[in-house]
């Protein structure tokens, strides 16, 4: 009888290491799944939160904004347009069409703060029409041969008549904010790389005070601070110099540059 | 002495070349990066993101009424 029970202790003893092992295996597939689920979760997250913030410091000075051709002819353009806005916002019977929303709009945002001076420009802007650029031809100043295509910058009046793309929005932007008031130091017209869309974008970068966040104005009414973005920064500009980012970065961290990676445009 | 004048000559004006080969170069480089980044063909289109910021009734208000004007 002691011998049968014995048995049966010594079943039941082989029985509970057996049973402890199958709840060991659950525990760690409970805990793997856990892993899994949390390691898709920052994966489905982290695009937002990936970018670093913009720095609007002097790394990757690369030159007077006049070096860069096709920025220099807009900024040219944008001054000799720039009266016919100026006589529209003194008389409003000297408007034509295309700047009268323009200028009720800018004529109200005087008397607000900057924040949402910004607020406001940006919501005007990106209600306008998406049109694909117009490509000019360029010759090459280095080698005078070859002859490459690439697109126009719209100055304000060329946008408020025909519209654009991300690039003539944040110009827009850019010259409406300099129209009510902020400095070219706390403006700049930054192209990134959106490692989400696979494609080069523009967005205006602003620093409204010293101390402040950058905030970057999107063409989709977003407003994104700090590094909740997904851009790499290729170079910026304002109407005072060029940033090289990309180059500033590669430097730093010794990556290839979007050049000698050979990205293409989305 | 004269020796000395010579070879003091000859440092400085390879100095001065050596400045001159710098700027050029560096001029170049430039050049050349500038003209890559202006060949960047910017052209992203975004619509309207779900968690765009949304305005406050006074800008609201301003903004429809800048609308209406170009309508007229």
């Amino acid at each position: 009888m002691s011998s049968t029970r014995n048995r049966q202790r010594q079943k039941g003893d082989q029985g509970r290491p057996a049973q402890g092992a199958g709840s060991a295996a659950g525990v760690f597939s409970a805990v793997t799944a856990s892993i899994a689920a949390l390691i898709t979760t920052l994966l489905l997250t982290l695009p937002a939160a990936a970018g670093e913030p913009y720095l609007f410091d002097s790394t990757g000075y690369l030159g007077e904004a006049t070096l860069m051709p096709d920025w220099a002819d807009t900024m040219r353009r944008e001054a000799d347009q720039a009266p016919a806005l100026d006589a529209c916002l003194a008389e409003e019977t000297a408007c034509p069409r295309h700047y009268r929303g323009l200028r009720h709009l800018l004529l109200k945002a005087t008397a607000l703060p900057p924040d949402r001076q910004l607020s406001l420009v940006s919501h005007y802007v990106n209600r306008r029409r998406y049109r694909d650029d117009v490509s000019i031809r360029v010759e090459s100043p280095l080698t005078e041969a070859a002859v490459k295509y690439r697109s126009r910058w719209a100055t304000v009046e060329e946008f408020m008549r025909r519209g654009g793309d991300c690039e003539d929005y944040a110009t827009t932007k850019y010259y409406l904010l300099r129209r009510l008031g902020f400095r070219a130091d706390q403006l700049r017209v930054v192209v990134t790389w959106d490692r989400g869309e696979r494609g080069y974008h523009a967005i205006l970068a602003v620093k409204l005070d010293e101390d402040a966040e950058v905030l970057l104005l999107e063409s989709d009414n977003r407003i994104r601070r700090g590094g909740r973005h997904r851009y790499r920064f290729i170079y910026s500009v304002n109407e005072e110099s060029i940033w090289d980012h990309e180059a500033a970065s590669a430097s730093a961290s010794r990556i290839p540059t979007a050049s000698q990676n050979k990205e293409t445009t989305a | 002495m004269r020796k000395l004048i010579v070879v003091a000559a000859v440092l400085l004006a390879g100095s001065a070349w050596a400045d001159t080969a710098t700027v050029k170069v560096y001029s170049l480089d430039v050049k050349e990066r500038v003209q890559n980044l202006e060949l960047i063909d910017v052209t992203a289109e975004k619509s309207q993101a779900p968690d765009a910021e949304t305005l406050d009734a006074e800008l609201q208000a301003i903004l429809e009424e800048a609308v209406e004007l170009e309508e007229q």
